[in-house]
């Protein structure tokens, strides 16, 4: 036999749990908004612009560098006759040592 | 099943609709651990979150509600430890009477009154008598449900149910909450 108290305060508490939880949950409930969706877009962009950038800097680079290279003047190196004529100690090593030069016009 | 390489444009509503369906779920069960319902609230995000980076990632998900319930809980109990660091000597269980609601005006004092008493109540019982009596009253839920969603057997639910829906009482009313 139910005990007629104890029915109350089960339907007390019923309520009382109902309430309060009614109370703690979010109302309105948030919506799922993707995070990701836009930002990705940003930053595959600002990558793409990081790279054309460097791209650019090293082709500038490049063609203001290559000029100097060509005009530089050419050291001697070792050839299979003189294979140490730049590293002989004592001797100065001459100019058409190992290195083809074009002859002056008399 | 969830399996998708290309998630952001074709699979959207998919997902919305994944969350429309577990996003109460897995914010009552954070809720019963912590009875913080913005604390539930971000952790239910972030686990939502990471569904979300997960599928566009292209990963296969065989059961998504498994999952996020999974890493809610994990992200729960981080939130614990974090918490406890920052708070220094107090456990975040005593700590979380800190974050009650504003007060109430005078018409409703005796009705907020017995709420606060209510929670105070709730912190005493275990994480596993609250989540049954979450999912039950915040839900909705019925025994079978509630059943299926924590992975028990629908008698241990009702055993769970009884028992804190017992202990609540003997204590409420040792409280002078109910009326004699």
């Amino acid at each position: 036999v139910t005990n007629p108290t104890e029915g109350v305060r089960e339907a007390e508490l019923d309520g009382l749990l109902r309430a309060y939880y009614q109370a703690e949950m979010p109302n309105p409930w948030p919506e799922w908004r993707p995070p990701a969706a836009r930002s990705r877009r940003r930053t595959l962009t600002k990558s793409r612009l990081a790279l054309a950038a460097s791209l650019v800097l090293l082709t500038a680079g490049l063609a203001g560098l290559a000029p100097r290279f060509r005009d530089a003047v050419r050291t001697p190196a070792a050839t299979l006759d003189a294979p140490d004529a730049a590293r002989r100690p004592g001797k100065a090593a001459r100019p058409h040592d190992g290195v083809w030069l074009p002859e002056r016009p008399r | 099943m969830i399996r998708s390489s290309q998630p952001p444009s074709g699979n959207h509503a998919d997902f919305d609709a994944l969350y429309r369906r577990h996003s109460r779920e897995v914010w009552a069960l954070v809720y019963a651990r912590w009875l913080n319902a913005d604390t539930a609230l971000d952790i239910m995000q972030e686990a939502f979150l990471r569904l979300w980076k997960s599928w566009e990632a292209g990963e296969t998900i065989t059961n998504p509600r498994a999952w996020l319930l999974r890493v809610a809980r994990n992200l729960a109990e981080d939130f614990g430890k974090s918490s406890f660091r920052r708070n220094g000597t107090q456990s975040p269980q005593t700590l979380n009477g800190v974050y009650s609601r504003e007060p109430s005006p005078a018409d409703r004092l005796e009705h907020e009154e017995s709420l606060a008493q209510l929670r105070r109540e709730l912190e005493h019982l275990s994480p596993p008598d609250r989540e049954v009596l979450t999912l039950r009253y915040a839900l909705d839920y019925n025994a079978t449900q509630i059943a299926d969603l924590l992975a028990v057997t629908v008698t241990a639910v009702h055993m769970r149910l009884s028992r804190a829906r017992q202990r609540l009482a003997e204590r409420l009313a040792a409280q002078g909450v109910f009326k004699p």
